[in-house]
């Protein structure tokens, strides 16, 4: 399976690729919100997307509202990865899509855990 | 001993606040516990990568986080799982960078209810040979230093 992390941080991308790759699964990585709308408008078929928020340029909260209005990529799970930790901030993110909301800091196995869960996957 | 209503009326910087949020980061993020010890300044390496940001409110701030390449390099290869004589600088900068945006992060849902309630700038980072951030003598701050092993971090927050 092909995910893709959109994070500014190479090392936030590091550590998400490191996990998704331990799963089993392929994780590609774009360090802005456009770089990644390229990445989804070519060839490449994703099938979860860890995004953060704050980023320069499009934030990950406009990506999120621009694939969802899109027929071909609305489907797509979006796992949301931020230090954006007020609760109106999680609402916002979830009117607009995300399937999962994680919050930053984060330990490796949190985050394997959310990547099963939202793969449909448990979690014992 | 700072009370509630001290921060409330911003007497002092609630810099134990932000201590605890970059001990939680530090540790969820590398599994390193870091300990705060006594500030000494006679102590204090040279600072190579300083994060910064600025935290913006009725109360503004500058927060960093200052240490050196080889403190940083064994908390990032802890965090990404790359081996330390991999790492470039660009990835300990941004290393030092990202965990500065998560203490700002959790820092900032803490102290929402009191006067300290900020907005985030975008993290940056400051680098080189001893590397420093001068202000006015009158400038308030708040110092912690965080030690684990031969990892270095000194916390800073100005009263800005």
């Amino acid at each position: 399976m092909k995910m893709l992390t959109i994070d500014d941080s190479a090392v936030v991308r590091r550590i998400i690729s490191a996990a998704v790759v331990v799963l089993g699964h392929e994780c590609l990585e774009a360090e802005s919100a456009q770089d990644a709308l390229d990445l989804l408008q070519g060839s490449e078929k994703i099938e979860l997307i860890f995004l953060d928020w704050n980023m320069p340029g499009m934030n990950g909260l406009e990506f999120l509202k621009k694939i969802k209005q899109d027929q071909h990529f609305k489907h797509i799970p979006v796992v949301m990865v931020t230090t954006e930790n007020m609760p109106e901030s999680v609402i916002e993110a979830v009117k607009a899509g995300v399937s999962h909301y994680i919050t930053k800091p984060f330990s490796i196995e949190e985050l394997m855990k959310k990547i099963i869960e939202s793969l449909g996957g448990e979690v014992n | 001993m700072i009370t509630e209503n001290d921060m409330k009326e911003y007497q002092v910087i609630p810099g134990h606040v932000f201590v605890r949020a970059l001990l939680e980061s530090v540790e969820r993020m590398s599994g390193f516990i870091l300990t705060e010890i006594e500030n000494d300044q006679e102590a204090e390496p040279d600072n190579e990568i300083i994060g910064a940001m600025v935290l913006q409110g009725q109360n503004s701030m500058l927060l960093t986080l200052e240490t050196n390449k080889n403190s940083a390099a064994p908390l990032v290869s802890f965090m990404t799982g790359i081996a330390t004589e991999d790492l470039d600088e660009a990835l300990l900068n941004d290393g030092i960078t990202e965990l500065i945006n998560m203490v700002g992060g959790s820092a900032r849902a803490s102290l929402e209810a009191t006067n300290y309630k900020f907005f985030l700038s975008v993290p940056f980072t400051l680098v080189g040979e001893s590397v420093e951030i001068v202000t006015k003598k009158r400038t308030d701050s708040f110092i912690a230093k965080l030690v684990c092993d031969q990892i270095n971090l000194m916390l800073r927050i100005y009263k800005l």
